[in-house]
């Protein structure tokens, strides 16, 4: 019997961590934001978060510690060892960063979306994580599922043709 | 004055049950107004439908306009003055195209993707419709309320709607969401307008609506 997959729906600032292998864990609708996933592939463990905004100012990363770029990998780790996950086995990967948009500001001011992505690299250095795939940048939309069963995630760009990381 | 990163005060009930109305009969003011500029630049007879107004959690923005995956056409204005926001009105792909083809007066077709006509036609569209509703806004409060030129955009609604949503959360709670409608020889064309005003902003809103103006 083929047992059927569920799906978890994770909205702005969500995050979700296990190692059931018939879960799907999606994103709908990614702009600005960040789909972050990491996998172990041998005991088919992962984590996932919607990352919102770049930066947690403080007393925010205790409210929301998957909402931010810069506080969400230390975070989800934190949950993996749970687990007794093994880091280097990790396979981390990231969707999104758009710039949907164009807001009026001044040219010195980066975007949600590009200052997200930035910050997530950054963050994955100071871990010595590496990201193994992405889709980022860019000026659409995009809506990811992450399958348990293998760490793939599909991506499905707006106008475009489906992507599997 | 808040700080940043303090949240505002929640919107007391009183001063939502007392401003709502006032709220909805400005905007039907706006769509009114609106309705009577397209019937002039298009030469047909437009007519707005009644709105419905209602503030919603920011998070669930997405959900009330179809979800965040759903495909959508959306104009954007950014608004300054005595209040600072963000102005949306989003419609369905097809709703889209069936403005297209009311603005161009020839029948555009459903499938096809917008073309820079199409966009154009679109901008101004959302501009009549951005100012109408600007300026019922600015009667009824007695503020001064700027509005950027429109960007028009075809993409996932939660897409569009994210970075806001991203640079509000924290500091807003709510937006004001607003069923509207327009008709024009019995096809009718709906969408949902958002107004998301910044920290502040909606507390000024609602309060300068209650205080009655002269």
């Amino acid at each position: 019997m083929v047992e059927e997959a569920k799906v978890v729906i994770l909205n702005l600032g969500e995050w979700w961590v296990g190692n059931s292998r018939e879960t799907v864990v999606a994103m709908h609708g990614l702009g600005s934001c960040l789909g972050v996933t990491l996998y172990d592939p041998l005991t088919k463990l992962g984590a996932a978060a919607h990352v919102v905004l770049p930066n947690a100012r403080s007393g925010q990363e205790e409210e929301a510690p998957a909402k931010f770029a810069d506080t969400v990998l230390p975070f989800l780790l934190s949950q993996l060892e749970e687990y007794h996950c093994q880091k280097h086995r990790l396979v981390l990967k990231a969707v999104g960063g758009a710039n949907v948009l164009r807001f009026p500001r001044p040219e010195t001011v980066l975007s949600i979306g590009t200052r997200n992505e930035d910050t997530l690299r950054k963050a994955a250095k100071d871990l010595d994580l590496t990201i193994r795939a992405a889709d980022l940048g860019g000026g659409h939309g995009r809506s990811m599922r992450f399958s348990l069963e293998d760490g793939k995630i599909l991506v499905s760009g707006f106008g475009r043709e489906g992507l599997i990381l | 004055m808040l700080r940043r990163g303090e949240r505002p005060d929640p919107i007391s009930p009183v001063t939502r049950g007392r401003a709502l109305p006032l709220l909805e009969f400005a905007i039907g003011n706006g769509l009114q107004d609106a309705a009577q500029t397209l019937s002039r630049v298009t030469g047909r007879d437009v007519l707005y439908t009644p709105p419905f107004v209602d503030l919603v959690p920011l998070k669930n923005v997405p959900q009330m306009v179809g979800g965040a995956d759903t495909p959508a056409v959306a104009i954007y204005l950014g608004v300054s003055g005595s209040l600072n926001g963000h102005f949306f009105f989003l419609f369905s792909p097809l709703s889209s195209r069936q403005f297209v083809s009311l603005l161009l007066e020839e029948s555009f077709p459903s499938d096809a993707p917008l073309d820079n006509m199409a966009y154009s036609a679109l901008g101004e569209m959302g501009n009549i419709v951005g100012c109408s509703f600007l300026g019922s806004l600015a009667e009824a409060t007695g503020f001064q309320l700027l509005p950027t030129s429109p960007q028009v955009v075809e993409d996932f609604a939660g897409s569009i709607l994210e970075e806001t949503l991203a640079a509000l959360s924290g500091f807003t709670d709510e937006a004001v969401i607003i069923q509207a409608g327009f008709s024009e020889a019995g096809t009718a064309i709906s969408g949902y307008i958002l107004f998301l005003p910044d920290t502040e902003s909606m507390s000024l809103l609602l309060a300068a609506l209650e205080k009655p103006l002269g």
